[in-house]
């Protein structure tokens, strides 16, 4: 599972229906002329924001052009000021967001919020979504024409996307192409691999909100892996599994794998599946319907058959984190890359706890497996169609405050809040939330604009060798999925139903319920669901595109 | 009368054969425990620290080994819960009472003989009953009455259930007649007869149906999601909602240290709590009318 915001899981929680009924009524508004603006020709043409890294601060540890992020042992001490004019004019801005947290105090009765509105001089008016609701509220959103100025877009997810893009939101190529966004320099300090997730109609229709090139990391509890004497870089097939066999035992409800999904990204890794899709001379040809793919269903088959995956490792609500947490499975792999921090926060008190990182070899042990490389965006922010020019950049202005790099001092109030009320300050320099800090700055900011990730465990200065040294190890060996940055309908309206009817029909063949042949079926049934339409769609843009 | 027999059993009935009264008793058990011990693993949970829950394997909790209010203390603190709650009671109240209005009112037309268009308004009803209609239609209509961020929005769209206005409108009609023509004959207006005579025989049918508004007032997060913007305004529901639904407290997102939190799982559970309570305490009020109250719509429609 990558650390993208949308999820299988929340898609599917979002009864995705409702999406299809509010593009329906926005598609007839739509001349037929938009549906075609979205082609690869057009999207290459676009000059991208060019690139300019903030360098005001330095990394302990600095990152690469790869994808590797930039990592700090400690806060930096000096905290210098990236945007030295007030971005807003006192107006009123509004966004919707995502929020993954308990609600927060609203601005009358949050010092955070109040704070951050007067140092950018607007007044911030956030429409906060549970994650569980937000496929939903953006539909309605979106249907009653009534958008707030920035919105969290439901990336790849909503159907005529494009042309819903076209029709409401700004094309943003004027302030930001080239060196235009020059104007707004904490802009341009997001890495050029992640706006061609922005590039649609041939403009570039939001702001990035980046996230490392690892994408997941595969978790070990290596105090587990220790305490059974074993190494935590099993290497080939066969270490692999005396590894998990090692680190099961049903007696004392301990097992390697909690969730099928863990075991299927390493091994997929391993058998060299495809990262998602692989694109070769212009052809795609998705994961599933490589021979490797058979190989990792057959491995997976026998794994279960061995015990090592918990018995309730096929229901995806199965929640997995806590069962990590306990000890109850030592490997979580494939998690979303940040997820580090929140296993060290939840563990603080759990004795002898060591987060440890597994690197994946091929199946014969040679060498490094090739990782798959995250899509590099959470999503993207889009800003809705405004009467003024000058709007749109006041607008830009506080997305740029909002983007400011890490150890900047607008950085630090955004995720820290005024020090003494929301946080307070370690020995080391790390800054610490008090429980109003907590409560007061979980407000969405993060998902309108975000500062390129950086690699920092407060209180841990040695995690951030630990993820440096993973990230260094593996990015080099990384693939892309060829589909980021292409938009498929298909994807949009379809998978989520196609791709849970093949995991199923995976689930009956692991668990032998149904014999291995009936992966053949399930296989042409998500072509003829999904997957044909999928492809050519990424096929009929990609050959327009080129290389990029 | 022979001293072996219970006082409780009348004359004809025979003694019951014990190995028929064990296994009642056993059946009977099962079934208490089956929806007592997932409460109490809810509540458990709810108070015990991480390293119980950690202990238990990562799952729900049976035994605390002692008793740890801070999951509660995290969930009420900081003002929004508690503000929330206030929303939520106020629309619960206040929504409860217009909605009873209302579904007395309409169902008392409806239930009169030769009453104006009736039979059309009837037949509305029933269609409100097998169409509901659509989320973006609904959020439409609310969007162009200007009633988007207003607590209005969270009573008006849902104030009039047609299913149990049916079902008033049939205690209604079962009420004797003759109330209704000595009532006439007497010189009382329908507004009279309405608030005189209807509504005290219908204590039963109110008392269920308020209790239906009122849990659906209660629970309501969905259009709350939807027509609400400002998170100050949120319903309790869509706050313990963010709670509950939500994967991590401090999320996978946020780098950050904190002072200790409570465990995910125990606050998932204390909000569980939380939002349970009121209707408990209001239930064991209504209950003796409930059984006569859902009879009603059973087999008169």
């Amino acid at each position: 599972m990558s650390a993208n915001a949308f999820t299988r899981r929340t898609l599917l929680g979002g009864i995705g229906g409702s999406l299809l009924l509010g593009s329906s009524g926005l598609l007839s508004a739509c001349g037929s002329d938009s549906a075609s603006k979205n082609t690869g020709t057009a999207n290459t043409s676009v000059q991208l924001p060019t690139y300019i890294p903030y360098t005001a601060v330095k990394p302990d540890l600095p990152g690469t052009e790869q994808g590797v992020d930039p990592a700090f042992r400690n806060f930096p001490k000096e905290r210098p000021k990236s945007v030295p004019e007030v971005p807003g004019n006192g107006e009123a801005v509004s966004g919707m967001a995502i929020i993954y947290f308990a609600a927060p105090p609203g601005p009358d009765s949050n010092s955070y919020w109040a704070g951050l509105n007067e140092r950018m001089n607007v007044d911030l008016q956030l429409q906060m979504v549970g994650n569980a609701d937000y496929v939903q509220k953006y539909a309605t959103t979106i249907a009653g024409n009534d958008l707030p100025d920035v919105v969290l877009a439901l990336l790849g997810l909503a159907p005529n996307f494009p042309q819903l893009l076209d029709k409401r939101f700004t094309n943003l190529s004027e302030f930001l192409a080239g060196d235009a966004v020059k104007d707004y320099p904490n802009l341009a300090n997001i890495p050029t691999r992640t706006w061609k997730s922005a590039l649609f109609n041939g403009g570039i229709y939001g702001i990035p909100i980046t996230r490392g090139a690892i994408g997941s990391y595969h978790f070990i509890r290596q105090d587990l892996f220790e305490e059974a004497g074993l190494s935590p870089e099993p290497k080939g097939y066969d270490e692999l599994i005396e590894t998990g066999k090692a680190l099961t035992d049903p007696k004392k409800r301990r097992w390697a794998y909690g969730l099928y999904n863990q075991p299927r990204q390493l091994l997929g890794r391993m058998n060299g599946e495809p990262n998602i899709w692989r694109e070769e001379g212009g052809k795609f040809t998705n994961a599933y319907e490589t021979e490797e793919f058979k190989q990792t269903i057959t491995d997976l088959t026998a794994m279960w058959k061995s015990g090592v995956m918990h018995p309730d490792s096929f229901n995806v609500a199965q929640p997995f984190k806590a069962l990590f947490n306990a000890g109850t499975v030592a490997i979580n792999a494939a998690d979303g890359y940040p997820a580090w921090n929140q296993y060290i926060q939840d563990n603080k008190n759990t004795p002898g706890f060591k987060l440890g990182l597994m690197p994946v070899y091929t199946r014969d042990g040679s060498e490094l497996a090739q990782w798959a490389l995250g899509s590099g965006v959470f999503s993207v922010s889009s800003i809705a169609k405004q009467d003024n020019p000058d709007r749109v950049k006041m607008i830009l202005r506080v997305l740029n405050y909002l983007a400011a790099p890490f150890g900047t001092e607008e950085y630090l109030y955004r995720l820290y809040g005024e020090e003494g009320v929301d946080h307070t300050v370690s020995a080391e320099g790390d800054p610490v939330l008090t429980k109003t800090g907590t409560t007061n700055t979980v407000i969405p900011v993060r998902y309108l604009s975000d500062a390129p990730y950086a690699i920092y465990q407060p209180g841990r200065p040695q995690d951030a060798d630990v993820q440096h040294a993973y990230q260094s190890k593996m990015i080099p060996t990384g693939i892309a999925n060829p589909a980021v940055g292409l938009y498929s309908d298909t994807y949009a309206s379809k998978n989520a139903g196609a791709d849970t009817d093949f995991l199923n029909a995976c689930y009956e063949i692991v668990q032998g319920r149904q014999p291995f042949a009936a992966l053949d079926d399930a296989i042409s049934k998500w072509r003829k669901q999904a997957g044909d339409g999928m492809r050519n769609e990424y096929q009929e843009q990609f050959q327009s595109v080129g290389q990029r | 009368m022979p001293a072996s027999r219970s006082q409780k059993r009348p004359v004809w009935m025979e003694k019951p054969n014990p190995v028929v009264q064990v296994l009642k008793f056993v059946v009977l058990g099962v079934c208490v425990l089956l929806v007592i011990i997932p409460f109490w693993s809810i509540v458990a949970t709810s108070i015990a620290d991480q390293q119980t829950i950690n202990a238990s394997g990562g799952g729900m909790v049976m035994w605390p080994d002692g008793i740890s209010l801070n999951a509660y203390s995290a969930v009420l603190g900081g003002g929004v819960v508690t503000r929330a709650v206030i929303i939520s009671v106020a629309i619960t109240v206040i929504g409860t009472l217009l909605s009873l209005a209302t579904t007395a009112g309409l169902a008392y037309w409806l239930s009169r003989p030769g009453a104006v268009a009736a039979r059309p308004v009837l037949f509305l009803l029933l269609g409100a009953v097998l169409f509901a209609p659509g989320i973006i239609p609904s959020y439409l209509v609310v969007k162009e009455l200007n009633l988007l961020d207003t607590y209005a929005s969270l009573i008006l769209p849902v104030m009039v259930n047609a299913f149990n206005v049916i079902v008033m409108r049939a205690f209604f009609q079962d009420l004797p007649q003759e109330l209704f023509e000595s009532a006439a004959i007497d010189g009382a207006s329908s507004a009279t007869v309405l608030l005189k005579i209807v509504l005290p025989l219908s204590k039963a049918v109110l008392a269920v149906i308020g209790l239906f508004y009122a849990v659906a007032y209660w629970n309501a997060f969905f259009n709350a999601m939807l027509y609400i913007q400002s998170s100050e305004k949120w319903p309790m529901a869509l706050v313990l909602r963010t709670y509950v639904v939500n994967q991590t407290t401090i999320g996978g997102d946020q780098v950050a240290i904190t002072e200790a939190l409570p465990p995910q799982l125990s606050l998932q559970m204390a909000t569980l709590v939380i939002a349970i309570v009121p209707i408990l305490i209001v239930y064991p009020f209504l209950q003796r009318h409930f059984a006569k109250g859902v009879m009603i719509g059973a087999v008169k429609g």
